[in-house]
């Protein structure tokens, strides 16, 4: 009987509290979030799993999990604490991403800088609500929707909300399609949604390769601290358009991503624990994100109707709001609220000219960030 | 500690919030639209530096289509006719 006892005693049930089964429970809706309604279910199943993983409570102080030192757990999420796995996600990124589009309108990358304002006003918020200068920096890269930006910059300055700000971040971007149409209905008019942009041009093969040598030289020289991510992202377009690396951009795109990915999800989930999940200050930083989010896409649409002002081959608002870069989500929105009003109206490939360079944008938002607030 | 019913701009200014907000927004802005403008001159720069970089890079475009392509064109070009008739 004794020995009946110790080991109930040394089972997970005997120090399991009810946050433990609330974040459980908080697991499996993310896991049927992403197999049910496809909610990026490539990032919500392996972090779904990871939170159910990370609060199986254990017995007697033994531990196994992302903060115990020596466990498996705790090196895997090495790579999310020290910035490795973002970086790499960039690199893929870059792998993957067509910058033409760019290149066809470049009045458009404004439109990404535009957005970014979404991350600087979330800031100033934060600090106003009582979150340190580090923290409100790591809350506010919520709203530049780049997931891998925002792991990386609150690896960097509030470490110990990472898990929270992942989560929201891949939630919201999750969420475009619900956040953004009635933001961008409120700030258009109909007759704005009917604009129709001009064709785009050929670009060369030559544009393509010079490119992400170049606009890495202007971005990092101009803040340095972005170099990190920028420095991926562009190595990683260079790979795939100088066309004599195929196989280490099909690498980096594919097998390479999918890898990081797994690990990054898993491990951020696994980290995620009841007493800071389940608390004040994660809700605070939820209503921030989407805060955040809607400020970015008002910034983006608002921008372009300023820009039809003062130029006169005019640009679809609507096309302001894939400046967040939740690629190609948010663009993906701009067209379907665009064939909406107009059928044949596409909006499409204008729209991700926005999207990626909100990518560049929110990459040196977070760098800024970085230098100026790490140690305030 | 925070509370949402206490907003305090002390707090925002004693952490230099409005500072490096606009800084930080400036610097977004700089940087895209010097990357604007080197995209909007690079077409005329790749002109004049044509003996560094030849025109016979191979667009992707140019290059052979995959099989699967080829194979895709097919099936579709078969079953356009089959519809017609």
């Amino acid at each position: 009987m004794t020995m009946f006892y110790e080991f109930i005693a040394s089972s997970g049930w005997s120090s399991a509290t009810p946050g433990h089964g609330l974040m459980v429970i908080v697991g499996l809706i993310m896991i049927l979030l992403a197999i049910i309604r496809r909610y990026e279910p490539l990032l919500l199943v392996p972090m779904g799993f990871g939170v159910i993983l990370g609060n199986i409570p254990m017995p007697g102080g033994e531990g196994h999990g992302v903060y115990d030192e020596g466990s498996v757990l705790y090196y895997i999420y090495f790579g999310v604490k020290e910035g490795i796995f973002p970086a790499l996600i960039f690199l893929g990124i870059g792998a993957m991403t067509d910058f033409s589009a760019m290149f066809s309108a470049p009045r458009l990358v404004l439109l990404g800088a535009a957005a970014q304002i979404g991350i600087f006003v979330t800031m100033i918020g934060a600090m106003a609500i009582g979150f340190t200068p580090e923290e409100s920096g790591a809350i506010a890269i919520i709203g530049g929707a780049d997931g891998p930006t925002a792991i990386f910059l609150s690896s960097k300055l509030a470490p110990h909300l990472l898990p929270i700000i992942a989560i929201a971040s891949y939630s919201y971007m999750a969420l475009v399609p619900i956040i953004q149409p009635p933001i961008m209905r409120l700030l258009t008019t109909r007759k704005e949604r009917l604009i129709r942009m001009q064709s785009p041009r050929v670009i060369s093969q030559r544009e393509k390769i010079i490119f992400p040598i170049l606009a890495f030289l202007v971005a990092t020289l101009i803040a340095p601290d972005s170099i990190v991510l920028l420095g991926m992202l562009f190595f990683g377009n260079l790979l795939k358009e100088c066309g004599v690396t195929e196989r280490l951009a099909n690498t980096a795109r594919t097998s390479m991503v999918d890898i990081v990915t797994i690990l990054l999800g898993f491990s951020v989930g696994a980290s995620t624990q009841a007493d800071t999940f389940l608390s004040l200050g994660s809700f605070l930083i939820f209503v921030l994100g989407v805060f955040s989010f809607c400020i970015a896409t008002a910034g983006g649409i608002i921008f372009a109707k300023f820009m039809n002002l003062i130029t006169k081959e005019k640009i679809n608002p609507l096309v302001g709001a894939a400046g967040v870069s939740a690629v190609p989500m948010a663009a993906r929105v701009v067209q379907v609220e665009a064939h909406r009003e107009d059928p044949k109206n596409f909006v499409l490939y204008h729209a991700i000219a926005p999207n990626v360079a909100g990518v560049i944008g929110s990459a040196i938002g977070a760098g800024i960030l970085w230098s100026v607030l790490l140690g305030s | 500690m925070f509370n949402p019913l206490n907003i305090s701009w002390t707090r925002v200014i004693d952490g230099q919030g409005f500072e490096v907000a606009f800084t930080g927004m400036v610097i977004v802005f700089i940087a895209l639209t010097v990357i604007s403008l080197c995209i909007t001159i690079l077409p005329k720069v790749i002109t004049i530096l044509q003996w560094i970089l030849p025109e016979n890079i191979q667009a992707e475009s140019e290059q052979e289509p995959a099989d699967d392509e080829v194979m895709a064109a097919v099936i579709g070009f078969v079953l356009d006719d089959q519809n017609k008739h």
